[in-house]
């Protein structure tokens, strides 16, 4: 089967200005281990934390403030989005190999040739990266606002 | 209140969730994804059970997920404004990732290509039994072919050529070397009956009189000779020695049965390809495919390189079984297979490694396989 990779179609929204430098339409932020999320927040409410971009810049998430760097990354990456061949349905839980598998002979099978109209995007190529390596610091009193729906 | 600096984190709705992948980029790979004016074509090949490559038009390369023990999160703005009024310091987390594909160049997987091509060979008299077994046989088109065989559509042409595969009404037709053979016989015959010269045979004349004279249809002859020198839409300018080259590999091969000394073999050959184009024929020409005897037989072998191992100790080890000890410029075809092996240097330093050198009495240099005690 093949699988062809694109350029982007659609064009997303840019990046803000001041975070250009890191992508024009999106950016990677490393972070040690990951990002547990439990319940399905609905549209809008999905409140993670707060980014800062200054000198240094900073996430908050809840009472966790991490310090974190921009990295050049040791090779380009390029960010690949997956396109289904079915634009409109969304399945939320795309599994990598979908179709049931067929016995067959090693050398006869012949599938068809597009993987089912799947594609990859090219959305980006990112050289830099957000980089929060360190451990977490605590924070008491919330400064400003604040992300009130922070976990 | 909030300052330009400041952008509030939130997740997407899972509905707009997306697959992402992270894919490291090579120069090469970077140059051809940056480059906008170029042809762009990378694309995924194989099958399911098969490990993954991409492919650009030219090159092969593996991929490998390697996961990573910290995640990336990919941040995009929002997609579509949602009456927040301070929507420009939102952003959005789309995608998270654990691991990275690694991408190194490969050697195009063409192995397949041999299995597929079975059976698939191209008669003479093709036209006639496709009625009784016709229903058997499998076909295959190009592009079914290059949608399973892992190599870049440059190295499947290459591949398709090396295996002598036509293209015959839209399918992928396999040329069995006695069949070439007899093919670029009937073509050398029909050179000099028709008087065209090798530097400027034009092209319609040509397959119409293959056609008259010997039957063979305008497809496959345009196809055969697409693989000895260039032809354009009018006329065709022959490689005459890879031509006769190739005869002559159709007749070493046959040694196996009938086993010649080289002047004999020389003379069979002399007469396969006509008096006309005999001046093109010198041994070099199948130089890696042929050992001269040793003193006790006198029989030309035939020791294709095509059929050892490209991995370069086990070349070298089947190497040193047919011959305990090889001169320099005896072995050195035998080493252009190997990845790298055009380049001198690398022979040499492969040589260095998998073989022992000494001397002759008479000043020529000898090698002998590495004695390995581990």
């Amino acid at each position: 089967m093949l699988i062809p990779l694109t350029r982007p179609s659609s064009s997303s929204p840019p990046l803000p200005p001041p975070l250009v430098k890191l992508g024009t339409q999106l950016f990677l932020l490393e972070l040690q281990g990951s990002l547990e999320v439990t319940g399905t927040p609905e549209l809008g409410e999905g409140a993670v934390g707060q980014l800062r971009m200054g000198e240094k810049p900073t996430l908050q998430i809840g009472h966790h403030l991490l310090e974190g760097k921009v990295v050049t990354l040791p090779k380009p990456l390029a960010v690949l989005r997956k396109r289904a061949s079915r634009p409109h349905s969304t399945e939320p839980e795309p599994q990598p190999e979908p179709e049931p598998m067929k016995t067959e002979d090693e050398d006869e099978a012949i599938e068809s040739p597009t993987a089912g109209g799947t594609t990859y995007e090219i959305l980006e190529i990112v050289r830099l990266k957000l980089f929060f390596a360190r451990r977490p610091a605590l924070v008491v009193s919330k400064p400003g606002a604040g992300a009130g729906g922070g976990k | 209140m909030a300052q330009p600096d400041d952008y509030t984190l939130r997740l997407t709705a899972p509905s707009e969730q997306q697959t992402y992948r992270l894919i490291e980029l090579p120069s090469e790979l970077l140059s051809i994804v940056e480059d906008k004016t170029a042809d762009f074509s990378l694309t995924i090949k194989g099958k399911q059970s098969d490990d993954a490559v991409l492919c650009s038009s030219s090159s092969t390369y593996a991929l490998k997920a390697v996961l990573v023990s910290n995640s990336f999160l990919i941040i995009q703005p929002p997609q579509a404004y949602d009456g927040g009024s301070d929507n420009e310091n939102i952003l959005e987390i789309t995608g998270q990732v654990k691991d990275i594909i690694e991408v190194q160049k490969a050697v195009p997987k063409l192995d397949r290509l041999h299995g597929l091509m079975r059976g698939s060979d191209w008669t003479a008299d093709d036209d006639e039994d496709m009625g009784e077994q016709g229903a058997k046989r499998r076909r295959y088109t190009y592009d079914q072919v290059s949608g399973v065989v892992q190599a870049s559509a440059d190295e499947l042409d290459e591949g398709l050529r090396a295996a002598h595969v036509l293209h015959i009404a839209g399918e992928l037709r396999s040329l069995l070397p006695s069949q070439l053979s007899n093919i670029l016989e009937t073509i050398l015959t029909s050179m000099v009956a028709r008087s065209f010269s090798p530097k400027h045979v034009p092209l319609d004349n040509f397959l119409d009189a293959m056609e008259e004279d010997h039957e063979l249809p305008r497809e496959v002859v345009r196809g055969v000779i697409g693989w000895y020198g260039d032809v354009s839409e009018e006329r065709w300018r022959a490689d005459m020695a890879g031509l006769v080259r190739e005869i002559g590999l159709g007749l070493l091969s046959e040694l196996r049965d009938n086993p010649m000394t080289e002047h004999e073999f020389v003379t069979h050959w002399e007469k396969k390809v006509g008096d006309s184009f005999t001046g093109e024929i010198t041994m070099e020409l199948l130089h890696g495919h042929y050992l001269r005897p040793e003193p006790p037989s006198k029989h030309l072998l035939y020791f294709p390189h095509t059929a050892l191992p490209s991995a370069p100790a086990a070349r070298f080890a089947d190497l040193f079984l047919a011959r305990p000890r090889w001169l320099g410029d005896d072995l050195e075809p035998f080493l252009r297979g190997l990845p790298g092996g055009e380049n001198k240097s690398v022979r040499d330093a492969l040589l260095v490694k998998f073989a022992r050198k000494s001397g002759g009495e008479d000043g020529c240099i000898w090698w002998s396989a590495r004695a390995n005690y581990t």
